[in-house]
């Protein structure tokens, strides 16, 4: 489903996405939380149509037009956040991929949103920027020459950028690592994050990685910074790997193999059982062990099966019917 | 009280947390704080500095902002500004906290507008050239290869105009 997956991305054994997100205001309109005019809200929406909507690939949906089913779809392919998500103003412009979006009225009145498969981050901040540029051309945005841009938390004052990139990082969590990439991250302004499951366990040694810092510093030296960490942390990732195949050999290669084989026999399977075994897989085909799938088959495998992707891709199946189709889907992709 | 996480065991450890702007305090056992611990948000300051950094300032007098209506202590209770007058309305209070969540307080990023056109991997590309020609210049200096160095000194000169 997530259709801006592609085969062969740029570091794709190690680096899931890189995503950019720019947080934007109107001048002269209260922020989200204080808007109260129900001409204000429409003139946040009518203002992003009228700029966006000129480039025929763009769609716009009014939230409070969707389906609770398919809202939550897009809070698991990460294109809405949940937040925005239970907001009954909001909007969302995208783009026939999803690999752009818009969200319209959540904390600010925009987040620009670009996402590119593997470690991209010129590619994903230039379709940002260009959106960005659409949008300032027809709007006049809150700006203050010492602040930057206003936003309604003052964490993201300034340029309004965060950067992002997921990664898959099973080795270091297997060797204790991830402690050590915390600690050389946060040193350098970023955080990281568990990127499944909210703030609780990080389910299938998926992170993220982003800037903290926005304002004092530019997009560049934002861009920079978080390529120079990510490249640290995908050689750190590589060489763990490389150590573990070393160290564990056979028993490596069996878990991973393990992994496939229930995956390709199982009749039901939950969402999260599915994610640990597919990140075991991943790992495997880093290795390469597995020649007959890629990383992009698996990561697209695993957003499709998370519960409301799953569903709204066949028939709203009910949550008990969803292991079910779910093991179907796996069997059908590890049956090599 | 039941841990929140995993609804199973008693809750012996209370943590205050500031997630989207909200203040929630969740209550867990042993065992899920130390796990949650390993995989929580890590960021080079805490939102917990941030919000203290409010905490100790002064409140004895509120402040409203007069396009909003957001108030000075509304604003140290949930982080969220109101509207771009907010910003002007509670400098005093916004700054210090900006700058230690910050660089600074002086953006240096884009105007509204403005196009960028990054090239990442390019500059990167010439910090390592640059790097690596400060390394062959020191090299020369000590082995008295001055003419080198010169020129090696005069490459790296070309290199540092081009990265603006
Ligand atoms: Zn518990
Ligand atoms: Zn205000």
């Amino acid at each position: 489903m997530p259709r801006w997956l592609e085969d062969n991305a740029p570091e794709s054994d190690v680096v899931i996405s890189t995503r950019i997100r720019l947080a934007r205001n109107l001048a002269d309109v209260p922020f989200p939380s204080k808007i109260r005019k129900r001409s204000d809200i429409e003139l946040v929406h009518s203002s992003a149509k009228d700029c966006l909507l000129k480039a025929s690939e763009f769609k716009y949906v009014r939230l409070s037009d969707m389906s609770e089913l398919s809202k939550r779809a897009l809070t698991e392919r990460h294109i809405i956040s949940n937040e925005l998500a239970r907001k009954k103003d909001g909007g969302l412009i995208t783009s026939g991929d999803e690999s752009i979006s818009v969200l319209i009225m959540e904390e600010d009145h925009y987040r620009l949103q670009s996402i590119s498969a593997g470690l991209a981050i010129n590619k994903a901040y230039n379709a940002a920027d260009h959106l960005d540029i659409m949008l300032s051309d027809g709007v006049s945005f809150a700006y203050d020459e010492e602040l930057g841009f206003l936003t309604s938390c003052p964490t993201n004052a300034g340029t309004g950028l965060r950067a992002s990139v997921m990664l898959h990082l099973p080795a270091l969590t297997a060797a204790k690592g991830i402690q050590r990439v915390i600690a050389m991250i946060s040193k350098v302004g970023m955080t990281v994050r568990g990127a499944f499951g909210e703030g609780s366990e990080a389910s299938g040694a998926f992170y993220q990685i982003s800037n903290q810092i926005t304002l004092g510093v530019s997009e560049k030296e934002i861009l920079m910074r978080l390529l120079t960490t990510a490249n640290k942390v995908i050689d750190f990732e590589r060489h763990t790997r490389r150590e573990l195949y070393r160290n564990l050999g056979i028993a490596l290669e069996d878990r991973i193999w393990r992994a496939i084989g229930v995956l390709r026999n199982a009749r039901k399977m939950s969402d999260v059982e599915a994610q640990k075994l597919i990140s075991d897989v991943a790992f495997g085909v880093a290795l390469g062990f597995v020649p007959k799938l890629s990383s992009s088959t698996l990561y697209r495998v695993m957003m499709d099966t998370r519960p409301a992707v799953l569903a709204e891709g066949n028939n709203s199946a009910q949550p008990q019917q969803r292991d079910v189709v779910r093991a179907d889907i796996l069997r059908k992709v590890f049956d090599i | 009280m039941l841990c929140d996480e995993c609804l199973k065991n008693n809750a012996t450890v209370h943590m205050t947390t500031f997630v989207n702007g909200q203040i929630k305090t969740v209550h867990l056992c042993g065992q899920c704080a130390a796990k949650r611990k390993q995989t929580a948000i890590i960021p080079g300051f805490s939102f917990n500095d941030f919000m203290s950094a409010f905490y100790d300032t002064d409140d004895s007098a509120d402040v409203v902002c007069d396009i909003c209506g957001t108030t000075l202590l509304e604003f140290k209770k949930t982080g969220r500004l109101g509207c771009a007058n907010c910003y002007r309305v509670f400098e005093t209070s916004i700054l210090p906290v900006l700058k230690g969540i910050h660089m600074n307080n002086k953006h240096t990023g884009k105007r509204p507008g403005e196009r960028l056109d990054i090239d990442i991997e390019k500059a990167e590309e010439s910090i390592n050239k640059k790097e690596e020609l400060k390394k062959a210049m020191r090299m020369a200096i000590s082995t008295e290869n001055f003419e080198e160095a010169a020129r090696l000194r005069d490459e790296i000169a070309i290199l540092e105009k081009e990265g603006d």
